[in-house]
């Protein structure tokens, strides 16, 4: 289960078969994913070099559907506010950057996976939830994004893999941190996170 | 003087005719002489007699003979020298015997007596409101510094909340407090706060963190465990892997899971749902059937009978059992009081255990099944570890959290 939880989590590609089921939100989703899949199939893009490009433009597709600042709200919760503007605007960086280098490899290895799409459900006004399920060979995942409407447009806010809910899993860990240290200190720790997933 | 002198020499000329004892003491014999052996009948009085004479010999000497009378004299006398020594220290040692089983009794009473109030309070931690939870939506024991920060964010939502259905869970406060920074109005606020349900019906969500009292402990456990991934079982299963086709090993692990039926089958039945208990028998008949003793899945491709994944744990959990703390296994992984009692409830049911009875080397057969389910199946999850790991701050909280979140998920959504 714990494996599956950062197999999972961000698997932003996807073959969608399109589904019957089709509202704003999930049209957005199956759009990008299908984005994401061209991306990942492209012939030309191949080998180590290819592999940089597909990153990049994943990252660039990614940035349009995920609200990494409410994301990265979220994540902090209450302790959202001990952070000042300046950090909290690279709270924001960093939290993205972290996110995006460490599914980036998990992202550009998977090809054949599938994803079904089931009915969305709505949460509130502005929020709902859309389940997919994650068809791989080896395994089977149920994988939900919470999308929030946002200017028109619905961006995903929180991604829940099996019941574990990534804002919440942070929330958890931010909030340990921040309970013994400064916002400062958790900034650095973010940083040099960042470093070592880059490095590696 | 004389009349003394006189009553000795009377006293004296009757013989004690005990020749052993006349042998063994030397001023009697000296004073007696030795005399002839008498029948054995007459031993005893023969001994008492002597013993008299001892011991009137001995108040003679003292000159007690006059103050006390010679049977008092004798009896005391003699008794005292039969009891006092050995008596005396049977005496202390039976006190002392007497005074250990008190102790010892005491102590007895004293852990029974809190084993029982233990026990009788297991109840009320496992399926009573939890003492310091502070809402009634959580679902779960929250560890002291935590309910601080619950405390601090239930004020702050108490600031700022505009909307009147409240609960007030820790994480629709949380969820409210990012809102107050946007220009917003208060109905907006009220909107994005929504906390995560899965279904429409169920608003509250479980709290968000499990207790933790043997948090050290736990982290120690964790440590191992972890170096015991990245040194044995990582590179048996990567080892595994490379052997073993994909195939075959989705083939074993559709055998395995097929031979734990009974167990995912039982708590369905315990969990009141026909419709999972039918789909487990049917899935069960079909794939030993049709599926060559369970390599294969024909249940799920060909008429699509999902596995039904229950256990003990779940159960447990449906039934209104908390999970109590946190506990993390040395080898066995994460878990809590309550799955490991589910654990434990489901090795009764589990075909592997009494598998190993039928066999010579049972520990052994049951280890090798148990050590085998573990491989396979890191060898078709290889990575996942490492990613949870690259993707954490805190991997040990990472952990425990998503651990608490799936189970609640599976209890929430059977």
């Amino acid at each position: 289960m714990k494996k599956n939880l950062s197999v999972l989590l961000l698997i932003f590609l996807l073959i969608i078969p399109p589904l019957a089921y089709s509202a704003a939100s999930s049209e957005m989703l199956k759009e990008y994913m299908n984005k994401v899949l061209e991306v990942l199939r492209n012939p030309d893009l191949k080998g180590e070099p290819g592999r940089k490009v597909k990153r990049e433009k994943i990252r660039s597709i990614s940035e349009e559907v995920f609200d990494f600042t409410e994301l990265s709200k979220r994540s902090l919760g209450q302790n959202w506010n001990k952070l000042n503007p300046d950090q909290q605007q690279e709270f924001i960086k960093l939290f993205k950057s972290l996110l995006e280098t460490v599914y980036a490899d998990k992202i550009t290895s998977c090809t054949d996976e599938r994803i079904i799409f089931k009915e969305e459900i709505t949460l509130s006004e502005k929020t709902v939830e859309v389940p997919t399920v994650i068809v791989a060979k080896t395994s089977e995942i149920p994988i939900n994004y919470r999308l929030l409407q946002e200017k028109g447009r619905w961006r995903i806010y929180d991604v829940v893999i099996e019941g574990v809910s990534l804002v919440n899993n942070y929330r958890t860990q931010f909030r340990e941190i921040l309970a013994n240290k400064t916002p400062e200190a958790l900034l650095d720790i973010l940083r040099k996170k960042v470093g070592d997933a880059r490095a590696n | 003087m004389i009349a003394h002198l006189i009553g000795i020499k009377k006293l004296l000329l009757l013989r004690p005719k005990v020749p052993d004892l006349m042998k063994t003491s030397g001023p009697v014999k000296a004073l007696f002489g030795p005399t002839p052996e008498t029948a054995a009948g007459e031993k005893g009085r023969d001994l008492l007699d002597f013993l008299k004479q001892v011991a009137l010999f001995k108040d003679l000497r003292q000159g007690d003979l006059k103050r006390k009378g010679v049977s008092t004299s004798m009896r005391k006398s003699g008794q005292k020298e039969k009891m006092t020594m050995p008596n005396h220290r049977r005496l202390t040692l039976q006190r002392k015997r007497l005074r250990a089983e008190g102790t010892i009794k005491t102590i007895q009473t004293i852990s029974l007596v809190l084993l029982v109030l233990c026990f009788s309070m297991i109840p009320n931690l496992c399926f009573g409101e939890s003492w310091i939870s502070l809402d009634p939506g959580e679902a779960s024991v929250s560890i002291p510094a935590e309910s601080e920060v619950i405390q601090a964010e239930k004020e702050i939502v108490q600031n700022f909340a505009v909307a009147s259905s409240e609960t007030a869970e820790e994480e629709t406060g949380a969820e409210e407090i990012p809102d107050p920074l946007e220009p917003a109005v208060s109905p907006d606020r009220e909107d994005s706060e929504e906390p995560f349900p899965t279904q429409p019906s169920e608003p509250e969500e479980p709290a968000a963190t499990i207790a933790d009292p043997l948090e050290p402990v736990n982290r120690a456990f964790f440590h191992f465990n972890d170096k015991l991934y990245f040194w044995v079982l990582k590179p048996v299963a990567s080892g595994y892997k490379s052997i073993v086709p994909e195939d075959a090993r989705i083939g074993v692990r559709n055998f395995l899971s097929n031979l734990t039926t009974p167990v995912r089958l039982v708590n369905c039945l315990l969990q009141a749902n026909p419709k999972c208990a039918g789909t487990e028998t049917l899935r069960f008949v079909l794939n030993t059937t049709i599926g060559i003793a369970g390599f294969f899945d024909p249940a799920k491709k060909g008429f699509s009978l999902e596995k039904q994944d229950r256990d003990f744990g779940q159960t447990l959990g449906i039934y209104g059992m908390k999970s109590v703390f946190y506990i993390d296994w040395p080898i066995l992984g994460p878990s809590n009081v309550r799955d490991t009692v589910g654990y434990v409830g489901d090795l009764f049911f589990d075909p592997r255990t009494y598998l190993a009875y039928y066999f010579v080397i049972a520990e052994i057969v049951n280890a090798g099944t148990w050590t085998l389910d573990k491989v396979n199946k890191t060898s078709l999850t290889l990575g996942d570890y490492e990613n949870l790991k690259k993707a954490a701050l805190d991997p040990y909280i990472a952990v425990r959290n998503a651990y608490f979140q799936y189970r609640e998920y599976k209890i929430r959504n059977r």
